[in-house]
This record gives C-alpha cells, structure tokens and sequence, in this order.
C-alpha cells in the first residue's frame, strides 16, 4: 500500500482550499482524498495522474453542493461570504458611524448658528427679542443633540438591530430555503 | 451506477451506512464508499458528496459517534454506532427487508406478463 507524502498531502489540502472547502470539513476530505490517492497509486498511477483524477471527482460544484446540504440539514454552521459576521459588523458600523456624527454637526451648527444670529441682532439693537429667541431655542436644541446621543447607544445594544450574524442562534438555525 | 440505481440509493443511503457501521467497531468515511464498491462489485459507488451527509445526521441524530486520530500525518475521523445507533441499524434493516419482499410480491406480474409478450 502507498503512503503519501507530506508534500502530496499538502498538494491535496492545497487543492481543497482553492476550491474553498470550509475548515470544519477540511481535515476529513484531505483524509478521504489522501485514500483514494493512495489506492490509485498503489494500482501504479503516479501522484500527478492521480491528483488529476481526483480533480475530476472534487471539484468547488462538488463540495459547494456538499456543503449546501450540510449547512440545509442544520449539521454544519452558515460560514458563507455574504453572511460574514465581519460583513455585518462593517455595514452597522459603517451606518451608526457616519449617520450619528453627520446628524451631531448639524446640530452644533444650528446651535452656534442661534448664538451667532442673536449676537448680531443684539449689535443692530434688537438684544431683548433675540435674547428671548436664543433662550428658548438653545436648551432645545440642546436637548435634541443629547436625545440623538442616547438614541444611538440604545440602537447599538438593541437585539433589532444587531446584525443577524453576530446572533448566537443565527449560527446554528438550519437554511429552509431549498439549494439546487 | 445507472440512474435508476442513484434514485433507489438515495432512500436507502442511511440503511447502507448504518448496516456497513453495525458490522465493524468504526470505519472511516473513505473505509465505507470502498467497503460498498467492493460489496456490489463496482456497481454501487459512493461519493464523498453523498455519503458525508449521511454521516453528518446519523452524528446530529446520536446514532453514530466520532474520534479523530492521527493517522499517517493526517486526521482521520471515526465513525462507530452508539447503542440506540445499534438499535436503528437494526431496525432499517428489518424495515428495508419487510419492504424488499413488498415490492417483490408487487412487481412479481408485470414481469411474469413481460415474460409471456
């Protein structure tokens, strides 16, 4: 019986991850592919024409099928791509990021722009009616800056809006949807 | 392996692996295909594709349990049957036989007419 060497095992896993076998498969089709190998080998086919043949029978269809199933009967994790828990984090981040400090300038700026108003006014001898106006607008505008501050925090820790693929359940909930 | 032979396989692909893994302490996924070919004489062949799916339930179900070894520098998985595993096996069986002589009872006059035409 021919043994494999470490380099030909290498070739195989190489082979399995460029047709992008997920890690929790990974280590038992380099073991079922190694076999078949060895048994091609031992009836006098070289590793290459051998590693040809397997390339025939592995293909990415092939093992995107098998693990579309897997993943369908709820046996193995959804790890795909587009439901990347990083992919996810990137897009939260992304909108809570640059919504937040946009919607904070603006405020800020209508702020300043009050104070800004008023202090020109109370130089055109207008003080008492401007004062009055900057008063009553400030504190509110102030107050909307600080409800969008807390509005922000809840979002981040509310479950509605975390991204599915951060959830815990999301992980090991089996597709429904059919593959094929 | 004609497509009648893949269709009738894919309903019975649990009964094979779980009589093959009743007949052994533990087999390997490579172990079981070859154990199958070499049965059927080459008819009945088992892709990697078709037989992990299988394992992978009978593992989820509690029918079958694993142990990774090192072997030859590389990780072979293990698969033996549990006790209720044993039990299922069993009872596949008893049910694929029971369903084996149904179908022969059945088909039994279509084939005696075929023969008279």
């Amino acid at each position: 019986m021919t043994t494999l060497t470490p380099q030909q095992t290498h070739s195989l896993r190489q082979h399995l991850r460029q047709i992008g076998t997920q890690e929790p498969l990974l280590d038992e089709l380099v073991d079922y592919l190694a076999c078949q190998a060895e048994d091609l080998m031992s009836g006098g086919i070289s590793f290459e024409n051998a590693l040809s043949m397997i390339r025939l029978e592995a293909t990415s269809l092939a093992v995107r099928h098998l693990h579309q199933t897997l993943i369908r009967e709820g046996t193995l994790p959804r790890t795909s791509s587009y439901r990347n828990p990083y992919r996810f984090a990137k897009r939260a981040k992304v909108a809570t990021g640059i919504i937040q400090p946009i919607r904070s300038t603006l405020l800020i700026g209508a702020f300043l722009s009050i104070i800004l108003a008023g202090w020109l006014l109370a130089s055109q001898g207008l003080a008492i009616p401007a004062g009055l106006v900057a008063t009553l607008l400030c504190p509110l505008l102030l107050l909307l800056f600080l409800y969008g501050i807390r509005n922000a925090r809840i979002h981040r820790s509310t479950s509605l809006i975390r991204p599915p693929a951060l959830r815990e359940e999301f992980s090991l909930r089996p597709l429904n949807r059919k593959i094929g | 392996m004609n497509s009648s032979t893949t269709e009738y396989l894919r309903g019975t692909l649990k009964t094979i692996v779980l009589t093959l893994l009743a007949e052994k302490e533990r087999m390997y996924g490579y172990e079981i295909t070859q154990e199958a070919k070499e049965r059927t004489s080459g008819e009945i062949v088992l892709t990697f594709g078709s037989l992990y799916p299988v394992l992978y339930k009978l593992e989820q179900e509690g029918l079958v349990q694993t142990e990774s070894e090192e072997v030859e520098g590389r990780l072979r998985k293990y698969y033996a049957l549990t006790l209720t595993g044993r039990q299922a096996a069993r009872q596949k069986l008893l049910d694929f036989t029971h369903f084996t002589q149904l179908m022969n009872r059945l088909l039994q006059t279509p084939l005696t007419l075929s023969a008279q035409v």
